[in-house]
């Protein structure tokens, strides 16, 4: 489960992000968070993979404070945690089956033991055929779901997205959001901040939406409900 | 095990891609390490063989008795053989004293201010010569304060022999050491700072593998170790290349030495050689993983 409360973010040149923001987000759940450039989306995803720190309030991932976790144990925080990004941050000179093996050996697996956890990842997602090839030899969409497999490659219990169908075309973008669906499906929490209006109204999940570091609607199989 | 020796095996290539990336960086850094521990080393050999030198010169004190007593002088030499801290104890008779003074300076003694050699010795004292077990400066000073506060009526005066010339060599042994050592550790600084530099371009080119593999999860360890290798590597290099220089230098010292008979040579070589080897190389490693460490920490501490 994650939970925040009363979480305020104020960055060093003095913009509030977040402005008082409690959530709780239970197991299996699917979360879109919605809202205008600038409103806090990122900001709220990057507090829960603790890639920031709250100025106040507090965050917990299945009950423990991220905040209180000495930096030490942040790794192993974080392998409870899957995160896709929309720039898909593959390494230009590693294949794809290699780039899913980098996430599994970073955890102390063995390169034989990795190599073959990620032949059945991205079989998975659809890229047997695409194992030996590198980032810029595929298309977006294929680059984004070698990130998706990468991201559950060590089993975590929450994936996070952030913005993963924004540099993608439409069927792409379908492509991606159901295979989160299938994620999802197997008990994964999945947290995804999106601008794709589409999306959102046509797969219903429950909706967030922040605007100026506020959340101001929470709605289960809610719309997109405002205009961009 | 497998697993083990595959992640050590991943860690030993990563280290050994970054060493090759800033091959040139890599090179000075070890070649600055290589300097600075020779300089080491030669600081070492020297407080060493110093302290074995002074160890050779005889030193003592000289005690100059006021009778001719002989029974008394004998019972005061006896009093001071009885000490735990004496090695030896010897009374030298006036006579004995004069004809070694004689044999160095010949008629230059008498002439003018003496008419005859008899007129001469009749100045001459006896006196006792007091060797300590510890030939050092402590060891003479502590027999020389034994001896002046014994207050007896038998001596006339109390004086050390040999021990300013001890004090000497160790002050100038102690000045030239610290000289090296503080150069030694502005050089070592220096390398740590070159290896800390290779290191730090080492990261910034895979700063962003390194970024997702923090993001995946990766230890701090896992992340540390290709990186604390490759500067222990770099130490490690660094501080063989002197070695042998070290041991070339002490060689053609030994010889100097010996063709000069300075010293009887108490100096071994071969313990010398292990004992500045050893510390050269442990040094080296220490430089490479400080180096290291201190880009890495600067880096996952952002």
């Amino acid at each position: 489960m994650i939970e925040m409360h009363d979480v305020r973010k104020v960055y060093g040149n003095g913009v509030a992000a977040l402005r008082g923001v409690t959530i709780k987000i239970e197991p299996g759940e699917f979360v879109y968070i919605v809202g205008t450039s600038g409103s806090g989306k990122s900001t709220l995803i990057k507090l829960m993979y603790r890639e920031e720190h709250p100025t106040t309030g507090v965050v917990l991932i299945n009950g423990i404070n991220v905040n209180r976790v000495r930096d030490w144990k942040i790794p192993y925080l974080r392998r409870k945690i899957g995160v896709v990004f929309q720039d898909f941050k593959l390494l230009p000179k590693m294949t794809a089956l290699e780039n899913v093996a980098f996430a599994v050996e970073a955890v102390g697996q063995s390169r034989k033991k990795a190599l073959q956890r990620s032949e059945e990842l991205l079989q998975l997602v659809g890229l047997q055929e695409r194992l030996n090839s590198f980032p810029k030899e595929l298309s977006g969409g294929e680059q984004q779901r070698v990130a998706i497999a990468r991201a559950i490659a060590n089993k975590p219990a929450f994936v996070i997205a952030d913005e993963p169908t924004g540099n993608l075309d439409p069927e792409s973008s379908w492509d991606i959001m159901y295979l989160l669906e299938e994620i999802n499906n197997n008990g994964t929490t999945v947290v995804m901040a999106t601008h794709n209006r589409e999306i959102v109204n046509t797969l219903r999940q429950r909706v967030v939406v922040i605007e100026q570091g506020l959340i101001v609607r929470d709605e289960q199989g809610g719309d997109y409900g405002y205009d961009d | 095990m497998a697993m083990m020796t595959s992640i050590w095996f991943r860690h030993l290539r990563e280290a050994f891609f970054g060493f090759r990336r800033n091959l040139w960086l890599s090179m000075s850094a070890v070649s600055v390490v290589g300097v600075a521990l020779f300089i080491f080393g030669l600081s070492m050999a020297i407080s060493w063989s110093v302290y074995q030198m002074s160890k050779e010169i005889e030193v003592g004190v000289k005690v100059v008795l006021k009778t001719n007593d002989h029974s008394a002088q004998r019972q005061l030499l006896q009093q001071v053989e009885a000490r735990p801290d004496v090695k030896s104890a010897v009374l030298i008779p006036k006579e004995d004293a004069f004809t070694k003074v004689q044999s160095a300076y010949g008629d230059r003694l008498t002439g003018a201010l003496f008419k005859s050699a008899d007129k001469l010795l009749e100045r001459f004292p006896d006196f006792i010569e007091v060797f300590p077990k510890e030939a050092t400066v402590r060891g003479i000073n502590s027999l020389e304060k034994y001896l002046k506060e014994l207050n007896s009526p038998l001596i006339s005066d109390v004086k050390p022999v040999g021990g300013a010339c001890v004090s000497e060599l160790v002050t100038l042994s102690r000045s030239i050491s610290i000289g090296l050592l503080l150069y030694a550790i502005a050089l070592a600084a220096l390398s740590a700072f070159l290896i800390s530099n290779a290191i730090k371009l080492n990261i910034t080119a895979r700063h962003e593998e390194i970024e997702i593999q923090r993001l995946v999860g990766a230890s701090n360890w896992f992340i540390r170790w290709p990186f604390l290798i490759e500067g222990t590597f770099v130490g490690f290099v660094g501080s063989i290349v002197p070695v042998p220089m070290l041991v070339f230098t002490f060689y053609i010292f030994k010889n100097f030495i010996a063709k000069y008979q300075m010293f009887s040579i108490g100096l071994k070589l071969s313990t010398l050689n292990l004992l500045v080897a050893g510390s050269v190389i442990f040094m080296g490693i220490v430089i490479g993983a400080l180096g290291s460490i201190i880009s890495v920490h600067r880096f996952l501490r952002k």
